[in-house]
């Protein structure tokens, strides 16, 4: 039997080029679709926020008379006016201790604290003095204008300390009188 | 759990819930207690250049504020103030407490502060008659506070 072998047309020679080319071209997509990167995914675990309560605020013994008594963020007490400062109570500022986690930054909040101080019928005005440290040690901070809204952990550690300012009048009944520092921390 | 949603839960339970609005979960808080005491200023204005004993002055210290309380004296000024007046009111206080009444010598002071301890505001000052070998007692008197 003798082979015929038919020598291809033009149309068919253009067909098998054709079949060629797509071949090639879905082989490179086979290619490129084994490329690949990474990203990395973390997340910080930070331990809760702690605020604890170190010492109380005490302005001391006032006595009555026209004046204003600064208790500076380190204890110290000042006057102005005719008030006088008898020496046998001595002043404390308050202070709270903050834990965290490492050296992250946090806000500071003082929502909810007296304006005044009261004895149940009469009262002072009161306007807080603020530091945010993170030393154990106050400066003596006694600008009310400024409160401290931002606090960094050092350690894990960090300290408010809370001192005011005190309207005494010059009949200010004699009596006791208290009021509520709150401070609120959270992380930034 | 969102707010609403855990108010729409503590509805449909019929609970009481005192947990909205929801704190962040990351705050913390504390309080701490503010206290002053107001006293009312001694009553020393009768005082003024009057020798006093060292049991006067005591009773004024221990002495609480009351109704029997006068205003307070306004300050001398210690440039002022003649040398036999001028306070030592540390001393003072030290001679009082150790209630010795004899034999102190007198240093003059430039100024004058509180007494250290009790309600009264008031500052004195002292002089000791010079007789030698401490015989002569200790005057006291107060001049302002």
């Amino acid at each position: 039997m003798t082979k015929i072998f038919h020598r291809p047309t033009h149309l068919q020679a253009s067909l098998a080029l054709s079949a060629l080319v797509l071949l090639g071209a879905a082989g490179m997509r086979a290619v490129q679709a084994a490329d690949n990167a990474t990203a990395t995914a973390t997340a910080v675990v930070l331990a809760p926020m702690a605020v604890t309560r170190f010492s109380h605020l005490a302005f001391g013994n006032v006595v009555a008379g026209n004046g204003v008594v600064t208790l500076a963020t380190d204890g110290t007490r000042t006057k102005s006016g005719t008030t006088a400062l008898p020496t046998g109570v001595a002043g404390a500022a308050a202070r709270f201790d903050v834990t965290g986690t490492g050296n992250n930054t946090f806000s500071i909040d003082y929502t909810g604290s007296d304006s005044t101080l009261t004895d149940g019928s009469t009262t002072m005005a009161v306007d807080w003095i603020t530091e945010a440290l993170t030393s154990t040690t106050a400066t003596g901070k006694t600008d009310e204008t400024t409160d401290a809204a931002t606090g960094t952990l050092s350690s894990g550690a960090a300290y408010i300390f809370v001192g005011g300012k005190l309207t005494v009048g010059a009949a200010q009944a004699a009596a006791t009188y208290t009021g509520t520092v709150k401070v609120t921390v959270a992380y930034n | 759990m969102t707010t609403a949603r855990h108010c729409a839960l503590c509805a449909a339970a019929g609970l009481l819930c005192g947990l909205t609005p929801l704190m962040p979960v990351f705050a913390a808080s504390t309080t701490a207690q503010a206290g002053a005491t107001v006293v009312l200023p001694a009553s020393v204005n009768a005082w003024l250049g009057v020798p006093v004993s060292v049991q006067d002055l005591l009773l004024a210290q221990d002495a609480p504020a009351g109704p029997a309380t006068g205003g307070l004296v306004p300050r001398v000024a210690s440039a002022s103030t003649p040398a036999i007046l001028r306070a030592l009111p540390v001393w003072i206080a030290a001679a009082v407490e150790s209630r010795q009444a004899f034999g102190i010598d007198i240093v003059p002071a430039a100024g004058a502060t509180l007494l250290a301890r009790g309600p009264a505001a008031a500052v004195s000052v002292a002089s000791a008659a010079t007789g030698g070998d401490g015989e002569a007692p200790l005057v006291i008197t107060v001049a302002f506070n």
